[in-house]
């Protein structure tokens, strides 16, 4: 894995990271579990860690702040606040904008707010560092270890090239030790102690990285008494640590007193070289740390004897030279090259993926790569569709069997690829508690957020552009449809405004549902406000549902005279053309004084659909088979009838001779499909029934993109084009009055 | 800073400090020379309420010079303070001191 691809890795899953923070936040607000405050500051904290790898100094900087506070929550040491969650969530916000400034080059991060913000959080930290001293280890190393930020910041500069230059991490050819522990060495500096280093607490914030397994507290560079300095440390550790963390985290710990320290760091399943590399690097000590290596378990006897000889053969090949060869050298020559801080990051986003496919289930994939996928398969759809023409024209029995075997094995890659693009809208419906949250604070309203059909699936492409329309569409209900809890107990409701994010299948359809239960629309006003703005013409008859759906219109947006629509126009008109350029439609219901559903109604996908395929004069057609409830025959009697009575009811009819303005000789007879959109059915006279089919919708061009009847194109196995027909448009035609749609 | 009483052969020293790096100075100077061929030494940490690693430092040397010098040396009575960072850095076996638990420590 080279660097970039780790680093782009790494971003998808800092922002995995921080979404899943901003769901814990949220329900840290209900209850403050320890579980929550725990899931948090991992989350922070391995956002800071790879970040470290990475080089992503400002992310590192502020992280590792925020992490601070987290872990005094978590410790208890301070206590859930509603403004320190608040706190929090623009913390969280500001590691999003970093991470976005790292990934985008156009994306500036604010620093002023960085700032604002540290200020903030080191006002929680300076709160507690006046607690009793037995609480006082922590806070200097953590106090430490934020100075330390700033070397290792420079540290994590210069990684790469140290890499080179560190033999003494090498490995050995086919020698791993037999053990998965850390060995950390540690002699600390003669002036440790007058720096203010307290090894003590160096190893007990190593101890929040793992569980020290082991640890000798060495004597054997004490002086002598005569010598002996009270304020010099003389003090060695060889600690033995169960840690997950990476290298990179365990070496920052000691970040602050590198310098004038001894450190060696190896880690589980090292070679035998790294501990010879150990051994001989502490000269004075001779053989002892080997004794001491043996002692607490990092090597078996066996292991540690055949280090020592390795050590004596080199020595002696190499007696000729009258020199023997330092073993680093020896280890140098005949290793192969690793480096460490790369192999951390793999680790690292290994066990990341690990944790994020154990509770998925899981697999990433290039979004393209699909879509290349979904191609090829409306290729092969059309390719078969071919391919069933022939055969029939053949007329050979056993071919015809073949071709109806390989079509439905077909519909089934084609819905098994099609499923693959389906995510379930519930993540982006959770986005929206804390969008309610923020809005309701802000707008001092109490609003509660209830989800329903979280796990509705629909296109990953319509997910993507449908946040845009809803975000609108929820600040819109809470900003002017639900009231003030003043307003609503006055009003006889409950003082919480209830918003409902609503998500179902409906024929092909994936229906989205915006509902509050807030004052609704006063369609009186509303039909005035569109009068006066020339909307409407003062004596035009319109339906409710006709009248509502005016907030829609452009000009309405700026009303202020229409108390609970001021700004409720604002970009209604936006959502509405963001919703019909993803084939969908958008529909209001609202009860004066009970509340207001938005509802967007779309297609499950973009790319195929099942088509009934009909044909008039001379042309094909394809109406979305999800939408055809049935078909009948037609009258012949009726000439050019506008409706029909289908089993009492009246039906409105399209004729698409008329429609499209087809010539060619009336069949004997016409049949009717009866199609259904909603709540509404028209029925569309047609001159064949050509049967089902699947069908690769591809866009119209330019010209034809406004067009309400039309929702697209298909090749037709004969590579003949048919066109699809946008239902929804045609019965809207079919119920305007007839002089109307004859001028389309 | 050091409490002293003498009973027989036995002087025992009882540390009235910290043992922290602020006050190690001192107290290294007054201690270390307590240790002595001419009687048992018994050190008794019971008034340690912090001790950082500038003060194991200095009861390790104590250790390792009553071996050299096969002076007898006790610490008794550790106070709780002691006894965590004894355990936290294993190092109960290595002093060879009876730890007695008393009531108080719990």
């Amino acid at each position: 894995m080279s660097m970039e691809a780790a680093l782009q890795t790494y971003f998808s899953e800092a922002n995995e990271l921080i979404d899943e923070m901003e769901n814990d936040l949220l329900a840290l607000e209900q209850d403050a579990s320890d579980e929550l405050l725990n899931s948090i500051f991992r989350a922070a904290h391995t956002i800071k860690g790879s970040a470290g790898i990475f080089g992503l100094d400002d992310i590192v900087e502020f992280t590792h702040v925020v992490e601070n506070v987290l872990d005094k929550l978590r410790d208890h040491e301070l206590n859930v606040s509603s403004a320190l969650v608040s706190l929090l969530f623009r913390c969280r916000d500001h590691i999003q904008s970093l991470l976005q400034a790292e990934q985008e080059e156009a994306h500036q991060a604010d620093h002023e707010l960085g700032k604002s913000l540290l200020k903030e959080l080191n006002a929680y930290l300076g709160a507690t560092t006046e607690a009793p001293p037995s609480a006082s280890i922590e806070e200097e190393v953590q106090a430490s270890t934020s100075l330390a930020s700033n070397a290792m910041q420079r540290y994590v500069q210069h990684l790469t090239e140290e890499d080179e230059a560190r033999a003494n991490v090498e490995r050995m050819a086919d020698q791993d030790v037999k053990n998965d522990l850390w060995h950390i060495s540690l002699r600390f500096g003669i002036n440790s102690f007058r720096d203010g280093m307290d090894p003590l607490s160096f190893i007990s914030y190593l101890s929040k990285l793992g569980k020290i397994k082991q640890i000798r507290t060495l004597a054997d560079h004490f002086p002598t008494l005569d010598n002996y300095d009270a304020e010099s440390c003389y003090l060695g550790f060889e600690i033995r640590l169960d840690s997950q963390a990476a290298k990179q985290e365990i070496e920052d710990v000691f970040e602050f007193v590198q310098e004038d320290s001894d450190i060696t760091i190896i880690p589980p399943h090292s070679t035998l070289s790294q501990y010879i590399e150990l051994i001989n690097s502490m000269p004075d000590v001779d053989l002892k740390i080997g004794e001491i290596l043996l002692e607490c378990g990092a090597l078996t006897k066996r292991e540690l004897a055949a280090a020592l000889q390795q050590q004596a053969q080199h020595a002696n090949t190499s007696s000729d030279n009258q020199q023997a060869v330092p073993i680093g050298d020896i280890i140098t020559e005949s290793s192969t090259q690793l480096s460490p801080v790369l192999e951390a990051a793999v680790r690292k986003q290994s066990q990341v993926r690990e944790s994020i496919a154990r509770e998925q289930k899981s697999l990433r994939v290039d979004a393209d790569k699909l879509d290349l996928l979904i191609n090829y398969v409306g290729e092969l759809v059309t390719a078969g569709a071919g391919a069933a023409l022939h055969a029939q024209a053949l007329n050979d029995p056993g071919m015809l069997e073949s071709i109806a075997a390989v079509n439905s094995l077909l519909e089934e890659v084609r819905d098994a690829a099609l499923n693959l693009r389906m995510v379930a809208i519930g993540a982006t419906f959770t986005r929206f508690q804390r969008v309610v949250r923020d809005v309701s604070k802000d707008l001092g309203k109490n609003v509660e957020l209830s989800i329903m059909g979280a796990e509705t699936e629909l296109d990953k492409s319509v997910v993507e552009k449908i946040a845009d329309p809803l975000m609108h569409l929820v600040r819109n209900a809470m900003d002017h449809g639900l009231e003030t809890p003043e307003k609503r107990l006055a009003a006889g409701k409950s003082e919480h405004g209830e918003l409902l994010l609503n998500a179902y299948h409906d024929s092909g359809n994936i229906v989205i549902e915006v509902c509050d239960d807030g004052a609704g629309i006063d369609v009186d006003k509303l039909r005035a406000k569109a009068v006066s703005k020339g909307l409407i013409a003062e004596e035009a008859v319109l339906e409710k549902h006709e009248l509502l759906q005016l907030i829609f219109e452009p000009g309405l947006s700026t009303a202020q005279a229409v108390s609970n629509l001021s700004g409720r126009g604002v970009g209604m008109d936006v959502v509405r053309r963001n919703i019909t350029e993803l084939r969908g439609r958008i529909e209001v219901d609202s009860d004066l004084g009970k509340g207001t559903t938005v509802r967007i109604i779309l297609p499950l996908t973009l790319a195929i659909i099942d088509g009934f395929l009909i044909g008039v004069a001379d042309q094909s057609f394809v109406i979305p088979l999800d939408t055809v409830s049935e078909c009948v025959e037609l009258d012949i009697n009726e000439n050019h009838p506008e409706y029909i009575d289908l089993r009492g009811q009246v039906l409105p009819l399209v004729d698409l001779r008329t429609t499209f303005d087809l010539s060619g000789n009336l069949p004997k007879r016409q049949s009717v499909v009866v199609v259904q959109s909603g709540h509404q059915s028209a029925g569309i006279i047609v001159d064949r029934l050509m049967g089902e089919l699947q069908t690769v919708i591809k866009p119209l061009g330019q010209i034809f993109g406004q067009s309400e009847t039309l929702a697209g194109s298909t090749i037709l196995g004969s590579g003949a084009v048919a066109l699809i027909l946008d239902v929804q448009g045609l019965i809207e035609h079919a119920s305007k009055p007839v002089n109307k749609l004859a001028t389309h | 800073m050091l409490a002293i009483s003498e009973a027989g052969d036995k002087r025992t020293v009882a540390l009235q400090s910290d043992l922290t790096i602020y006050q190690i100075k001192d107290v290294s100077d007054a201690l270390l020379p307590q240790l002595s061929p001419d009687y048992d030494l018994e050190i008794n940490l019971s008034e340690v309420n912090e001790l950082d690693c500038s003060g194991v430092q200095l009861l390790m040397l104590m250790r390792q010079q009553s071996r050299q010098q096969a002076t007898k040396l006790t610490i008794v009575e550790h106070s709780q303070a002691v006894l965590e960072v004894f355990d936290q850095l294993d190092l109960v076996r290595w002093f060879e001191d009876p730890i007695v638990l008393t009531g108080g420590a719990q």
